[in-house]
């Protein structure tokens, strides 16, 4: 039976529903918001995330079978997707430097109606020295175990990878945990003055982020179980790892900025 | 000896087969490589050792020349997942347009 590969060292990719029910599930997102605000009516934006999360699921579930069940990735591919990375992740920190400008903008020259100082009058901060302090030294330490599993996947060490891998999913959800108690406790909303947004949005956006990445490196402690990885060819992991590196590179820029800056 | 497929408006190689005796070729006449050109090898697994047992069935079964695509590759319950997404998909885009003319009409608010 003749190959429909061709004679290249490229992926050309079976013919696959997950661009169209993507696109469709996104006009569902944010429909379904307008719809939340305007009608007060979830459904809409509840069935948009489900529609989104089968297809993330699913379209994920495919390039996990065409690289490691079918062995499509080869070193061409693999660099292709590297690059796509890469990028992805440029777009993200471009993402945040708008929050963080909208931060600077708004403290570096407070004005009359917050009182002309940063911490606006009457605004509680928290002190960064108490949970905050302990956030940071969480993601420190996530990002080291994170590089433990990395090296302990290239020494083919299977169980120190386990170990290790599985120690920075739970930092991961810590770290979650232990803000969703401070948002809990905080003595300020996101209705609170330009003090409250800048914060909520900010670290807010920083907590989705972590739960992505979280999510991310769950999967790859999965796939590692189900040795899908080899010690040369792990870039799932490797693109999970260096998520997780700008997760906790944007909490550094947070805690110095908001947090002891701002406070 | 290669199709054109409407679809993907491309070349591709024939899914019948011609038998070899009746004079069809399976393939072209074959390429003429530069001396010296290099070739994709897997690598060798050297002292990995081989590969797990559940882990081999599944390379086996995905690389199954079946021609089912790979989003319905794995069984029955790929059809299941993947029907429930269009499903989704459908009362959702239906949903979208509803509402897009439901809010092009105002409404009198009841002052």
């Amino acid at each position: 039976m003749t190959s429909s590969h061709g004679h290249h060292a490229f992926h050309l990719v079976d013919m696959s529903p997950w661009p169209l029910t993507g696109s469709i599930s996104a006009m569902m997102l944010t429909t379904g918001l307008v719809k939340w605000f305007h009608q007060f009516n979830p459904d809409l934006l509840i069935l948009g995330v489900t529609a989104t999360t089968l297809t993330m699921i699913q379209w994920w579930r495919d390039i996990t079978r065409e690289g490691t069940y079918q062995g499509l990735h080869t070193k061409a591919v693999t660099i292709g997707l590297r690059w796509g990375m890469i990028l992805f992740i440029t777009s993200e920190v471009l993402f945040f430097f708008s929050f963080f400008w909208a931060f600077f903008h708004s403290s570096l020259a407070p004005n009359v109606e917050v009182g002309s100082c940063w911490p606006p009058a009457g605004i509680q901060t928290f002190n960064p020295f108490q949970i905050p302090l302990l956030n940071t030294a969480i993601l420190l330490a996530s990002g080291a175990t994170v590089t433990w599993a990395h090296h302990a996947i290239m020494e083919s060490n299977h169980s120190q990878a386990m170990q290790s891998l599985g120690i920075t999913v739970f930092l991961g959800m810590y770290f979650t945990a232990l803000q969703a108690l401070e948002y809990y406790e905080a003595p300020f909303t996101i209705a609170d003055s330009v003090y409250g947004s800048t914060f909520f949005v900010a670290t807010g956006f920083h907590g989705l982020h972590v739960i992505i990445g979280s999510t991310f490196l769950m999967v790859c402690l999965y796939r590692l179980y189900k040795c899908h990885f080899s010690a040369t060819h792990h870039f799932g992991f490797e693109a999970a790892a260096w998520y997780w590196h700008f997760v906790d590179v944007v909490w550094l820029f947070l805690y110095i900025s908001i947090y002891w800056w701002g406070g | 000896m290669y199709e054109w497929r409407n679809s993907t408006g491309r070349l591709s190689a024939p899914t019948v087969q011609t038998p070899a005796k009746l004079g069809g070729a399976a393939e072209g006449p074959g390429i003429i490589y530069p001396p010296g050109t290099t070739f994709p090898k897997e690598a060798p697994r050297g002292a990995m050792g081989e590969i797990p047992g559940l882990l081999s069935q599944k390379m086996q079964m995905f690389q199954k020349a079946n021609s089912i695509p790979i989003h319905l590759k794995g069984g029955p319950f790929d059809k299941v997942l993947f029907g429930a997404t269009l499903v989704m998909c459908a009362v959702g885009l239906t949903g979208c347009l509803n509402f897009f003319y439901d809010m092009s009409f105002p409404k009198k608010s009841e002052d």
